[in-house]
């Protein structure tokens, strides 16, 4: 019975992972995304316990990232990411349980040295740990929306991808050399939080970057909206110029007949405006002619 | 095991590059966030120490530590192409204030062409009131009415008075200084303007335009903030004088500081530092009164980093000051 609930409960850790994989990003075919996770894990653990590191490691590589990659929904990039990301999950996961092992003086993965019920028994801080992780992602990238395109997505994948490569590395050797001692675990859990915190703030600097390309077509948009009111503004101030010019006229022929009508010459001043309205019926007809 | 050491201390070395150029590149940015992105190649020169401690002092993992060193010289290749977008990234917040400046731009020239627009329209609307008047005019100079003849006189002048005082002849910064007028009064503050920008002010419009409404943002803001405000019920006051010279085209804005910015004691002169981190050239007083500039006038940010990459572009110089109270704010570009 121990036995059988010991082999549900590592089972149940794969359906978590599916699970926190299913909340990451929409998948296309769930069911057949389920299917395909539990059988390459399924197919993983039949190796010799000897290369159970090794197994693990390519469990990480192509389960946790590809095989999700190819069933989720969406941009390839926000899809690698995603990708990266929940494996760099399992593998902090991972460190820190044999952090635990280490810390309580368990060797690690001796399943055959230890107990089925003491085995479920971890298995429950490691899956709430996962689920923790999962909904903390599902809620980052929720918020950053990953998406770039380009040659700038492309470099914040690139820098996550390599950066989980060069810790996955000596995380396998943890598995491999796991008698070692305990201080290359201390260290390693340093490195591996440090990474993460790397990942997670490569997500924020894309959202970052994803604003500052909007803003900037904005902008451009914006100064090409300007220059339309800049030139329309300069066509009609230069006809309104032509009209400043006119009032400038009128107001110095207005000062010609004031002063003939202070100095009493009524009948030069009337013909001086004799003279101003017919210049203006002039151009008004002027001006109704040329439309 | 010789070969991994050599490796891993190649990778370490060109992180390292690779880490100061990201450092020098990120001159800009708040210190903070320069920190931050520091994690970067950081995480990646840990994982390449790791790597080779792990080689030293428990013998296993050569390969491992192989791997880790050449993929930490393809990082090293690679992170000057993920630099340049996390340096894009740094100026989101810088981008958007410009975009913010440029929609109050588009605003007031919009509302600027329409009214000129309007005003360009009204010439016949002008010639046929100015008409009924003179015959008015001409009716009452006809039947010797003296007095009608100059109430007629009055109404033909008053239809061809000279227009509203224009800020300047460029039109755009005429429409700014206009908007910035109003945005002025609104908040109590007042501002005298002594502009003489020509058509030509050695700069497209959309940047002279920048120009001026960071400086008198800022400016506004200033007068605006908390503890900032006219002292004894008397109101801030903005000058704002604008004029080439001497093949130089020269902006000077002027106004009340924050009282900790205006302490004399203290000495307060020369450049600062705005809140991106960027350094502002000024009559080179010492570090610490530049410090102090820079935490009593925390509204001059965005707006003086803009205004000081657009003026660079035009081989010229921008330079704050701030004493007794009065910040000046100068900025000189070529024409």
């Amino acid at each position: 019975m121990a036995a059988f609930a010991e082999f549900v409960s590592g089972w149940l850790i794969n359906f978590v992972i599916a699970w926190v994989a299913m909340l990451l990003l929409p998948m296309r075919r769930p069911l057949a995304f389920f299917v395909v996770f539990n059988l390459v894990t399924a197919v993983l653990t039949t190796v010799q316990a000897s290369m159970a590191a090794f197994f693990s490691l390519i469990n990480l590589v192509i389960n946790y990232c590809g095989v999700p990659v190819l069933f989720w929904r969406g941009a390839l990039g926000r899809r690698v990411m995603c990708g990266l990301l929940l494996t760099a999950l399992v593998a902090v996961d991972e460190t820190l349980s044999m952090l635990v092992f280490s810390l309580v003086g368990i060797p690690q993965y001796r399943a055959d040295v230890l107990s089925p019920e003491f085995l479920t028994a971890l298995r429950v801080p490691y899956a709430a740990f996962l689920v923790a992780g999962g909904l903390g992602l599902q809620y980052l990238l929720a918020r950053v929306g990953f998406g770039v395109r380009g040659r700038a997505g492309q470099a914040f994948v690139a820098f996550a991808a390599l950066e989980l490569a060069m810790v996955l590395a000596p995380f396998f050797l943890l598995f491999y050399y796991a008698e070692s001692g305990r201080a290359p675990l201390y260290v390693f859990t340093g490195v591996i939080l440090f990474a993460l915190a790397a990942l997670v703030a490569v997500l924020f600097s894309a959202e970052r970057f994803n604003r500052a390309e909007r803003e900037r077509a904005r902008s451009r948009e914006l100064e090409d909206d300007l220059r339309a009111y800049l030139e329309r503004s300069r066509a009609a101030l230069l006809a309104s110029g032509q009209v400043a010019r006119f009032r400038h006229d009128q107001r110095n022929h207005l000062q010609v007949v004031a002063s003939l009508i202070e100095r009493g010459e009524l009948g030069e001043a009337r013909a001086y405006v004799h003279e101003l309205t017919d210049a203006l019926r002039a151009e008004e007809q002027a001006q109704e002619g040329s439309r | 095991m010789t070969v991994a050491y050599v490796l891993c201390a190649a990778a370490l070395a060109a992180l390292a590059v690779t880490t100061a150029r990201l450092w020098s590149m990120l001159a800009e940015v708040a210190p903070a966030r320069r920190m931050l992105n520091m994690l970067y190649p950081a995480s990646q020169m840990l994982a390449v120490a790791f790597a080779v401690w792990l080689v030293g002092a428990y013998a296993f993992g050569r390969d491992a530590a192989v791997f880790v060193a050449l993929l930490g010289m393809v990082c090293a290749v690679l992170d000057p192409v993920l630099f340049r977008s996390v340096l894009t990234a740094e100026r989101a917040d810088r981008e958007a204030a410009r975009a913010r400046l440029l929609e109050e731009q588009v605003a007031a020239q919009k509302r600027h062409a329409d009214l000129a627009q309007r005003g360009a329209a009204q010439a016949d609307e002008l010639r046929v009131k100015l008409l009924r008047e003179l015959e008015g005019l001409e009716a009452a100079l006809a039947a010797g009415d003296v007095a009608r003849a100059d109430g007629a006189l009055a109404g033909a002048e008053y239809v061809v008075r000279p227009p509203e005082k224009r800020f300047c002849e460029h039109p755009a910064v005429d429409a700014l200084l206009a908007a910035k007028a109003a945005q002025c009064a609104e908040a109590g503050v007042e501002l005298g303007v002594a502009a003489a920008v020509p058509l030509d002010a050695g700069m497209q419009p959309v940047e002279l335009c920048a120009v001026f409404a960071n400086a008198l943002d800022n400016a506004l803001h200033a007068c605006t903030a908390p503890g900032a405000a006219g002292v004894d019920g008397v109101r801030p006051r903005i000058e704002l004088a604008a004029r080439p010279a001497h093949g130089f085209f020269s902006l000077v804005v002027r106004n009340p500081c924050a009282p900790g910015a205006a302490a004399p004691a203290r000495g307060v002169s020369g450049g600062f530092r705005s809140p991106l981190g960027e350094k502002r050239r000024g009559g080179g007083a010492a570090g610490g009164a530049r410090a102090d500039a820079a935490a009593a006038l925390p509204e001059h940010g965005w707006g003086l980093s803009i205004i000081e990459a657009i003026v660079r572009r035009h081989d010229g110089d921008l330079s704050c000051t701030a004493e007794r109270g009065v910040f000046t704010l100068s900025a000189l570009w070529r024409l």
